[in-house]
């Protein structure tokens, strides 16, 4: 019963999630100068929605925050406030706080009180529901937020009268909806009166107290379109018969739009007809609503169910490389028909893994769409100026993954406005632009998501790392590193470069953290930095964080992988393109360039590998962010789909090796994790002679 | 307890959960079977869930056809 309401709550609180980040989406639009009505119409049916839930659980600071809210994007939409950038201050302000509600009604966290008072405030004034001086407002000394906004008066909009019976069914009280909250969610429309009928109460020794036997018929008078109305009824129409009755006489001959009486006007209407219909022509007469796109049917599903289908997927995966290996001795002539069937039922079975992912994959936007309020706050917080580009936001990713985005790119662009992008004189002075751009962009290749954040501040103070790394005795004094060791320097626990700490960034326990987060979900983050036009980090993750694209290599005896994403090319070297190094190194020349050979068989210490490159093969893989590297392996054997098993979890981290799996043939291989072979490599002298051969 | 003058006082549950309307209901029916009247606190309920109205209402005409006081303080 309460756990029934608990789930009910749960559920909302998922859909408070969607439609905060929803609405943010279409502020962004707005801003960007997007098609405004679609944007306007989704921000209102988005707080709209939060507010007939939060109406329904008895959220009432919830509840009335978004009817302020509903009511200014109303006039929007009917062309009655101006949109311009106050208001669009303003939006996102509601859209901040929108999101702080729903937390505070979800966690407790209580929102910010002068924070909630000011936007609330500021809304109903904008709504025009609050018509004299912003008295209540907290802080007389901030800006008005509303300075600026142009609306008109709301004209009264004519009031109609509604019959509303309504008869729960037996599981509304069990279901945890109380007709009481829906009464009051009428009452918030207008006038109500209302009869109770309770000719059905039983006997007390009858009663089952979780079946509601009382019916209730509502009078309700009210301005509020006949949406509000049915959106009302709709929230409990599996668990309650309610009907609505339209009782409003018929208006003699009059205009059906008599509200601002302009050619501007009834242009504007007409331009957002489709987004607010007027009142129903006549009484029970079913309106069109062509507002409403067509819902797309969704079924929600607990997350271990889809990882319980996820992982079954993943062992079906490996089952036609198994059985090709086991048919590779057969004529293929004469079992032409069970090849056949092998290839097709390989192809099924990758759609099916396809399909398995693409139901847990969430578009990026749901992340994304925080960072406009980041930045803005940073804004304020830093005195810099930044415009946020944001794009490939419907890049879709595993759910899992986009939860766990949050934290470490809201670390990185904390990091980029604080450290990278300079204050506007700076820039002015360097010959920028003042206003310094963020640019968040995500793009699938292939198996991946690549996802990048560049600014164009002030790039790596790489002689201040350097000191820094000295002074805090994580490099020996005189040590001559590369560009890109000082930069991945950053990323070791506890460096922080800032001065002071600030409440920004620079307290020394990101940069590490987010490469620690990004590589336990199978990704890796680079940087690239160039002194005076900025730094970009790139991260670079599995969409699904089951299944891998991997290249089966041999050494030795033993099977290692290598994620096909990262592969740039495989040959075997003559020996006139290796250049051997002071006995240790040995570089590849390589289309101009000179790459560091990394031997697998050395480095994992394999017995019976191949010293001699030149008898084995070079597969040259590419790190996220990281330099080009050569691996050496005795040979491949091929590419295969497999099942990433956590090797930390059944046995223990080992330097090098991101994952287990079991291939086709039954036989156990280890994943390598590139981005830290990259860093072992990174980490050893080079020889001058082979930085740069090109 | 017991006999006329003394009249059981009994609290309604403050969150008006489905399961203590339960046991109210049953602690109802067993006052009502011993000819004891009722007085329904209320103190503690801010806001009457819709099960807690018809629970009481339904009570109110059970102890009234047998003449038992019963109300709300």
């Amino acid at each position: 019963m309460a756990t029934e309401e608990e789930d009910l709550q749960r559920i909302f609180f998922l859909e408070c999630e969607e439609l905060v980040a929803s609405a943010e989406q279409s502020v962004e639009t707005l801003r960007a100068g997007g098609t405004q009505d679609d944007a306007i119409n989704a921000l209102f049916r988005a707080v709209h929605s939060i507010k007939g839930g939060a109406g329904a659980f008895g959220l009432d600071r919830l509840a009335k925050f978004a009817h302020a809210f509903e009511s200014f994007m109303d006039l929007l939409r009917k062309g009655r406030a101006t949109l311009d950038a106050a208001a669009i201050d303003l939006l996102f302000d509601g859209v901040d706080v929108l999101r702080m509600l729903v937390d505070e009604a979800q966690n407790g966290t209580q929102a910010p009180p002068q924070r909630y008072d000011a936007a609330f405030s500021a809304l109903r004034k904008a709504a025009g529901l609050e018509t004299g001086p912003a008295d209540s407002a907290p802080e007389p000394a901030a800006p008005d937020p509303t300075a600026g906004i142009e609306f008109e008066a709301p004209a009264a909009a004519a009031l109609r009268q509604y019959r509303i019976v309504l008869a729960p069914g037996p599981r509304m009280l069990a279901a945890g909806v109380d007709p009481l909250r829906v009464i009051a969610n009428l009452k918030a429309l207008g006038s109500v009166s209302v009869e109770i009928d309770a000719s059905d109460l039983p006997a007390l020794e009858a009663l089952d107290p979780a079946v509601c036997h009382l019916r209730w018929t509502i009078a309700l008078e009210t301005s509020a379109p006949r949406d509000d109305v049915d959106e009302i009824a709709g929230m409990i129409d599996d668990l309650a018969d309610v009907a609505i009755e339209d009782l409003t006489p018929p208006e003699p001959e009059a205009p059906p739009e008599p509200v601002v009486p302009t050619a501007e006007a009834a242009t504007a209407e007409a331009a957002t007809a489709a987004a607010a219909p007027v009142a129903a022509p006549a009484a029970g007469a079913p309106v069109p609503d062509t507002r409403r796109e067509k819902p797309v049917a969704t079924v929600r599903v607990d997350v271990p169910k889809l990882e319980r289908l996820g992982n079954m997927v993943g062992e079906l995966i490996i089952t036609p490389a198994f059985l090709a290996r086991q048919a590779s001795d057969l004529d293929t002539e004469k079992h032409r028909r069970l090849f056949r069937a092998l290839d097709e039922m390989s192809q099924h079975i990758r759609d099916l893994a396809d399909a398995a992912t693409s139901i847990r994959a969430q578009p990026l936007k749901v992340v994304f769409s925080r960072f406009g309020a980041l930045v803005r706050d940073l804004e304020k917080s830093t005195g810099k100026r930044i415009r946020l580009e944001v794009s490939g936001e419907g890049t879709e990713i595993d759910k899992t993954v986009v939860e766990r985005l949050s934290e470490p790119l809201t670390h990185l662009i904390r990091n980029s406005v604080d450290h990278g992008i300079e204050s506007a004189e700076k820039r002015l002075a360097a010959g920028k632009d003042p206003v310094g751009l963020l640019k968040l962009s995500a793009e699938q290749r292939g198996t991946h998501v690549a996802i990048e954040l560049s600014d164009d501040g002030a790039g790596v103070n790489r002689p201040r790392v350097l000191a820094k790394a000295i002074e805090r005795g994580l490099v020996s004094p005189g040590a001559n590193l590369s560009d890109q060791e000082i930069d991945d320097l950053l990323f070791v626990p506890g460096f922080s470069t800032a001065e002071a700490v600030t409440s920004v960034s620079g307290r020394g326990v990101g940069m590490d953290a987010v490469r620690a987060t990004i590589a336990e979900m199978g990704g890796q983050v680079g940087l690239v930095s160039r002194t005076g036009l900025g730094t970009t980090f790139s991260l670079h993750l599995p969409l699904s964080l089951a299944i891998l694209d991997a290249m089966v290599t041999l050494v030795g005896l033993h099977s290692y992988l290598i994620p096909t994403s990262a592969i740039i090319e495989s040959l075997r070297p003559a020996a006139s393109a290796l250049v051997r190094m002071d006995g240790q190194n040995t570089l590849l020349a390589w289309r101009g360039s000179m790459l560091r050979i990394l031997s697998l068989g050395a480095e994992f210490s394999v017995p019976g590998a191949m010293d001699d490159p030149t008898r084995g093969i070079l597969v040259i893989v590419k790190p996220a962010g990281g330099e080009l590297i050569a691996l050496q392996v005795d040979d491949l054997i091929g590419q295969e789909p497999v099942v990433v098993k956590s090797l930390e979890r059944n046995y223990r981290k080992v330097r090098g090796i991101s994952g287990a799996t079991i291939l086709g043939d039954g036989r156990p291989a280890l994943i390598l994790d590139l981005p830290a072979l990259g860093a072992v490599m990174a980490r050893r002298p080079r020889a001058e002679a082979g930085t740069n051969a090109g | 307890m017991g006999g006329d003058s003394a009249i059981d006082r009994l609290e309604l549950p403050a969150t008006g959960e489905l399961a203590a309307l339960g046991n109210l209901k049953t602690v109802l029916l067993d006052r009502l079977a011993a000819g004891q009247a009722v007085h329904l606190d209320a103190r503690h309920v801010h806001e009457p869930s819709t099960a807690l109205v018809q629970l009481v209402e339904s009570a109110a005409a059970a102890f009234a056809a047998r003449e038992l006081a019963f109300g709300l303080v």
